[in-house]
């Protein structure tokens, strides 16, 4: 009985001393509407990173992107487009669109990072798309590994959604990882826009919490 | 009735409106083309404070005499960029009383008062308050109110600081028949002759046949004449001041480091915003103007997202740009310029996000400017024509009103075809095995640095040109669409110089 109460009274100890390893677990993070039915479906959470991939080249990471701005400016929202390099082509943007898109274009993925940073860190933006699906893979090595975990330490300050799209798997501390398996074909180009987004096949491989695959990335990149 | 506003000694006063805080040193003003061709220390002094006056310096001394006198004499040259600076201020504190000023002189504007309530008592207040508001500005005013512009200029210089002139029987006649003759601004060679006939005062001169004067000293005589009789009604030379409020400065010591030239811009921001602040008005952008000793000079205009005339704020915007600003020789000259605007314009669409900290954010943009250079951050702008890739960048304005001058093009709601277009810029070369049957072509192989090979399917050609007006700018091409082998889905083009590779189908 005696050592009962001494550890109750340990325990109580401990809960003054270190009040935050006690505090009960956070909720599951809110989901950011971005008005894409299978981004919607997905849930991208606000407050975290997440990670789209397509591995090949015309998987529709670009036709997502454009119909994400779209439906974000029509509902009023003001979205930024960090460009890694500089390959957006505004060309079929609505004007209203144009108007409510901050385009950041930058050269390769360093400017992209340091330009992300300074975006993350201002919170004025509820969504920030950090697109670097058309970087060559030579710029990842480059990216220290921190820069993940600062970027996310700053969206959780903000509460800011981004999103960031990359060829290969890079992003280690994304909360929710989506992987593009589509490729179009030339018959695409003359399919509506609409139904093309619709119908690319979007795969959740990874949610914080859930099964972390092995660091594909890594390998990829040492190769 | 007329107001005058009266800064004495002008220039000096100009040249000390960034630092006040000097005032009660002596201080003269040199002029410089008194002694053109000869050293400095010939200069003549022309204008000079109280202290200096009463340590025994007299206007018209060389800068060596007037040092040999009081040796703690600091002594100035005049800047015209703050002269001018000062005019402005002077002209649009002016302007808020009356849509109808003169800029009668340097340091003198006239204010019609028509239309004000014309009670002594309610003029000598508008008077006194005009004189504070300049004080904030810096400037120490005298103000004279009469009824006739002429008349009210002398009662100004007379005036200590404030003066109100009726025009009552008597009364005007009095207060000018004491005034001396050099108040007049008559010819040094006149003032001689009229001294030698013993005339000292303006009473003594009106006391004279005017025709008889005229006749033998001048018509030039008329004008003074005149106002030592009490002046004509005559109707103003109507001023219009600029809309933008502007402070400038030519630097006499080369400014190389931020932090001096971030203290000069605090003193602009906070004449700026006086200025602003007694008209009820903020500002909406900033334009910033740097000239070095190389003769170049550097522009660029800074929005403020939250029109606001906090100083800080303001300050905050120049600054984040400048800590990332080179330069590759010293700021001689500096010129900082607001645009007012109403602090209420800029309403919000019941519908329409808005940013958490506008302000905030205009220094997140100039801080992303700053790391990637101009024209790389802002919102996209579709150039009118065919051409391909005709985008720039435009300023990041997220407000959906049309603007002054702007017609809101209509929204384009025809369905859109086909995945998005991830361009190459500048479009990468590249080499194109085709070949030709009959009247066809066929794409058989890609080859460039960014990806290489074999054509699965393509469509095309899609023929295009514009500007054929024009011999230096028309332009013509031919657009394939081209999918490889092993997957992607490419734009090609080809005009009179090759193959090109404009992008990727994503």
């Amino acid at each position: 009985m005696a050592d009962a109460a001494k550890i109750i009274e340990l325990r109580q100890l401990l809960k003054e001393r270190f009040p935050a390893a006690h505090s009960p677990r956070p909720p599951d993070a809110e989901n950011y509407p971005t008005g894409i039915p299978s981004l919607d479906e997905a849930g991208i959470p606000k407050g975290h990173l997440t990670e789209l991939v397509s591995g090949v080249r015309s998987g529709g990471s670009a036709l997502l992107l454009r119909g994400l701005i779209e439906q974000q400016t029509a509902q009023g929202q003001l979205p930024a487009l960090i460009d890694g390099r500089n390959s957006f082509d505004p060309q079929d943007l609505s004007p209203a669109a144009c108007r409510r898109l901050l385009w950041i274009r930058c050269h390769n993925a360093r400017e992209s990072l340091q330009a992300a940073d300074i975006l993350l860190r201002d919170g004025n933006l509820p969504l920030v798309v950090l697109d670097l699906q058309f970087n060559p893979r030579h710029e990842f090595r480059r990216i220290p590994a921190p820069t993940w975990h600062r970027l996310q330490s700053l969206v959780a300050r903000t509460r800011a959604t981004c999103l960031i799209m990359t060829p290969i798997r890079l992003v280690s501390s994304a909360r929710l990882r989506l992987t593009l398996n589509s490729l179009l074909q030339v018959e695409s180009l003359e399919r509506p826009e609409t139904g093309l987004r619709n119908g690319l096949q979007l795969e959740i491989t990874r949610r914080r919490g859930g099964v972390i695959e092995e660091p594909a990335a890594l390998r990829e990149l040492a190769g | 009735m007329y107001a005058v506003l009266h800064l004495p000694n002008f220039e000096l006063q100009s040249r000390l409106r960034d630092d006040p805080s000097v005032a009660r040193n002596p201080l003269a003003l040199l002029d410089e083309s008194s002694a053109a061709g000869r050293r400095k220390d010939r200069h003549r002094i022309v204008q000079l404070n109280r202290a200096a006056r009463e340590a025994g310096v007299e206007s018209g001394m060389t800068a060596t005499q007037g040092q040999a006198r009081c040796p703690e004499l600091h002594l100035f040259t005049r800047d015209i960029a703050r002269e001018q600076s000062a005019r402005e201020a002077l002209l649009f504190h002016a302007a808020n009383l009356s849509p109808r000023i003169e800029a009668t002189a340097p340091g003198l504007c006239t204010i019609d008062l028509k239309g004000l309530d014309e009670r002594p008592e309610s003029l000598l207040r508008l008077a006194e308050h005009s004189r504070e508001s300049l004080t904030c500005l810096n400037l120490q005013a005298r103000v004279g109110i009469a009824s006739n512009p002429d008349l009210a200029a002398l009662v100004a210089r007379c005036a200590r600081p404030v003066r109100l002139l009726e025009d009552k029987r008597g009364q005007v006649a009095a207060f000018l028949n004491p005034l001396p003759l050099s108040i007049l601004d008559l010819n040094p060679a006149t003032l001689q002759i009229l001294h030698g006939w013993g005339i000292a005062t303006l009473g003594q001169l009106t006391a004279l046949p005017a025709e008889e004067v005229i006749r033998r000293l001048g018509a030039e005589l008329i004008p003074s004449h005149e106002l030592a009789g009490g002046g004509r009604d005559r109707p103003l030379q109507l001023h219009e001041p600029a809309m933008d409020l502007t402070e400038a400065a030519d630097i006499e010591h080369p400014i190389e480091k931020l932090e001096a030239l971030i203290f000069v811009l605090n003193r602009f921001l906070e004449q700026i915003a006086a200025r602003l602040e007694t008209v009820y008005l903020v500002a909406e952008s900033l334009t910033l103007k740097l000239k070095f000793d190389d003769d170049s000079v550097f522009e660029r205009e800074f929005r403020i997202p939250d029109p606001t005339r906090d100083t800080r704020i303001l300050l905050r915007s120049l600054h984040t740009f400048l800590e990332s600003f080179t330069a590759k020789a010293a700021v001689i000259g500096v010129s900082l310029g607001a645009r007012p605007a109403r602090a209420a314009e800029r309403q919000l669409d019941l519908f329409q996000t808005s940013l958490r900290d506008p302000n905030q954010f205009a220094e997140t943009l100039a801080r992303l400017d700053a790391l990637l250079g101009p024209d790389r951050v802002g919102s996209p702008v579709i150039e009118p024509g065919h051409r391909p890739d005709a985008v720039k960048i435009g300023p990041f304005q997220p407000d959906d009103r049309p603007r002054r001058g702007q017609t809101t093009p209509a929204a384009d709601t025809s369905p859109r075809f086909g995945p998005a277009l991830r361009r190459f810029r500048p479009p990468l070369p590249v080499r194109v095995q085709v070949r030709r049957n009959s009247d066809r072509e066929f794409l058989i192989r890609v080859d460039s640095q960014e990806l290489q090979g074999h054509v699965q399917e393509s469509q095309g050609p899609w023929k295009q040109s514009g500007d054929w007006w024009d011999v230096d700018t028309e332009w013509a091409r031919e657009e394939w669409d081209v999918q490889l082998s092993h997957g992607p889905l490419l734009r090609l083009a080809r005009d009179n110089e090759g193959w090109l590779l404009d992008g990727i189908y994503d």
